[in-house]
C-alpha cells in the first residue's frame, strides 16, 4: 500500500513537471549536471520527543531539461534531546534519528545563470531510529520545497528550506522542517 | 507572462501532488506526544508478588486522543528502588493484559518480563534511582509492551527471589504515542 503510495507520487511528480515545462527554459542555458553537499538545521514538528538538530547530505543533480533538473541525495538528521517535566525532575528523550534517500524533482522558477530560485518536489524512503521504541524501520518519504541559487562558473551556493514527510506505521507520520544549505560543482 | 503563469502552474502542481499524495496516505495530519503516568509506590511489602494496574486513560492528554491513537512509538520509566531490609535482593516486574493473575508462580509462567533479577542493595537509607535513561535498558520485550499498551491498559507485576519489604517508590511511566490532530 505505500510503496504503491510512493510510487504512485513518484510517477505523479514526474508527469506533472515535465507536462507544464515551459518553453523558455533557454534563458537559464543548457540542462546543469553535478554534485553537491550541503548542512545545517532541522526542526521537527509536532513531535514531543524530538528536537532541533543537524543535517548533512551530499546529492547528484541530472540536467534533464535547461530549467529541470532531477536530484538524487541521502540526507542524516539528527536531534538533541528533547525533556519533558515529570514532578521534581526532568526526563530527557534522545530525538530520533533519520538517514533519508530521496528522488526529486527540481523545477528552476526563474531568474538568470547567476542567480535563481527553484522549486522542488520528491519521495523516497528514511532509515528511522527510535531509541527505546520501536527501532530501526525503513519508512516511505516524501518532501516539498524551494530553493534559492547563486552560481559563479561552475560553482553554486543554495538555501533550501524543505518539508520532510516520514510515514510511519499505522498511518502515522513525522515531520520536520529542513534548511539546507549548501554548495554544488556542475561539470558543464 | 506566459512563462511565469507556466512557472506558477508547476510549483503549484509540485505542492499539490505532494500534499495530496500525504493527505492520501493519512499521515499528515499527526502529533507525536510524551506523557507521564504516575503510578506511585509499587510496593512488595514483604510479599511474593504484588501488581499494580496501569490504565493510560488516567492521562488527560490520552484521554483527549484515545479513539485517534496511531501507535505507541516509545517507552520507559523512572523511579526509585528502596531496600530497608538488611539482605540484598532481586526484584523483577512482569506485565500482561491479564489483570486476574494472584500468585507469583503463576506471573512467572503467564506474564512478560519488564525485566527480571535487578539487584536492589540493602540498607537503611540507601536508595537507587532508576533514570529513565537506565530504564530503556533494562526493558525487555519492548516490542510486545508498545503493542500491549496499544490497548490503553495493562498491569504490572512484581516479583522478588525472597520476601522482601522492597518498593519501587514513585514509579512513572513516560509513553510516547502518535495520534491524529
Amino acid at each position: 500500500m505505500r510503496r504503491t503510495f510512493t510510487f504512485s507520487l513518484l510517477a505523479l511528480l514526474v508527469m506533472v513537471t515535465v507536462a507544464t515545462v515551459p518553453s523558455g527554459g533557454a534563458a537559464l542555458g543548457v540542462a546543469k549536471t553535478g554534485i553537491g553537499a550541503y548542512g545545517f538545521v532541522h526542526v521537527p514538528i509536532l513531535q514531543d520527543d524530538a528536537a532541533t538538530g543537524s543535517l548533512y547530505g551530499v546529492r547528484g543533480r541530472f540536467g534533464l531539461l535547461p530549467l529541470l533538473q532531477a536530484e538524487v541525495s541521502i540526507m542524516t538528521l539528527s536531534g538533541g534531546e528533547s525533556s519533558i517535566r515529570v514532578g521534581e525532575q526532568t526526563v530527557r528523550l534522545d530525538s530520533p534519528e533519520m538517514t533519508s534517500f530521496t528522488l526529486n524533482v527540481v523545477f528552476k522558477m526563474g531568474g538568470s545563470i547567476a542567480l535563481s530560485t527553484y522549486a522542488t518536489g520528491g519521495v523516497g524512503w528514511t532509515l528511522l531510529s527510535v531509541p527505546d521504541g520501536r527501532g530501526d524501520t525503513r519508512e516511505p518519504t516524501i518532501n516539498v520545497g524551494a530553493g534559492m541559487e547563486v552560481g559563479l562558473g561552475p560553482v553554486s551556493a543554495d538555501v533550501s528550506p524543505r518539508l520532510f514527510i516520514v510515514n510511519t506505521a499505522g498511518g502515522a507520520s513525522r515531520k520536520t522542517i529542513a534548511l539546507l544549505a549548501g554548495v554544488n560543482y556542475f561539470f558543464n | 507572462m506566459t512563462t511565469l503563469r507556466n512557472r506558477v502552474t508547476t510549483l503549484i502542481s509540485i505542492a499539490s501532488a505532494v500534499a495530496f499524495g500525504a493527505m492520501q496516505s493519512g499521515c499528515l495530519f499527526t502529533s507525536t506526544e510524551t506523557i507521564a503516568l504516575t503510578l506511585g509506590d509499587l510496593d512488595l511489602a514483604g510479599r511474593s508478588m504484588s501488581k499494580t494496574q496501569v490504565d493510560l486513560t488516567t492521562n488527560a492528554t490520552y484521554r483527549d486522543n484515545e479513539h485517534k491513537i496511531k501507535q505507541i512509538d516509545r517507552v520507559g520509566f523512572s523511579t526509585t528502588a528502596v531496600n530497608p531490609d538488611i539482605a540484598n535482593g532481586n526484584i523483577s516486574l512482569w506485565f500482561s493484559k491479564d489483570a486476574t493473575m494472584e500468585a507469583a508462580q503463576e506471573v512467572r509462567a503467564k506474564a512478560t518480563p519488564l525485566f527480571e533479577n535487578l539487584h536492589v542493595p540493602a540498607g537503611p537509607g540507601f536508595r537507587s534511582p532508576i533514570s529513565y535513561r537506565r530504564s530503556t535498558d533494562l526493558i525487555e520485550n519492548i516490542e510486545l509492551l508498545l503493542k500491549d499498551l496499544e490497548t490503553g491498559a495493562l498491569t504490572l507485576y512484581m516479583t522478588g527471589d525472597g520476601q522482601f519489604p522492597i518498593l519501587f517508590e514513585d514509579f512513572v511511566l513516560i509513553v510516547t504515542f502518535t495520534a491524529g490532530i
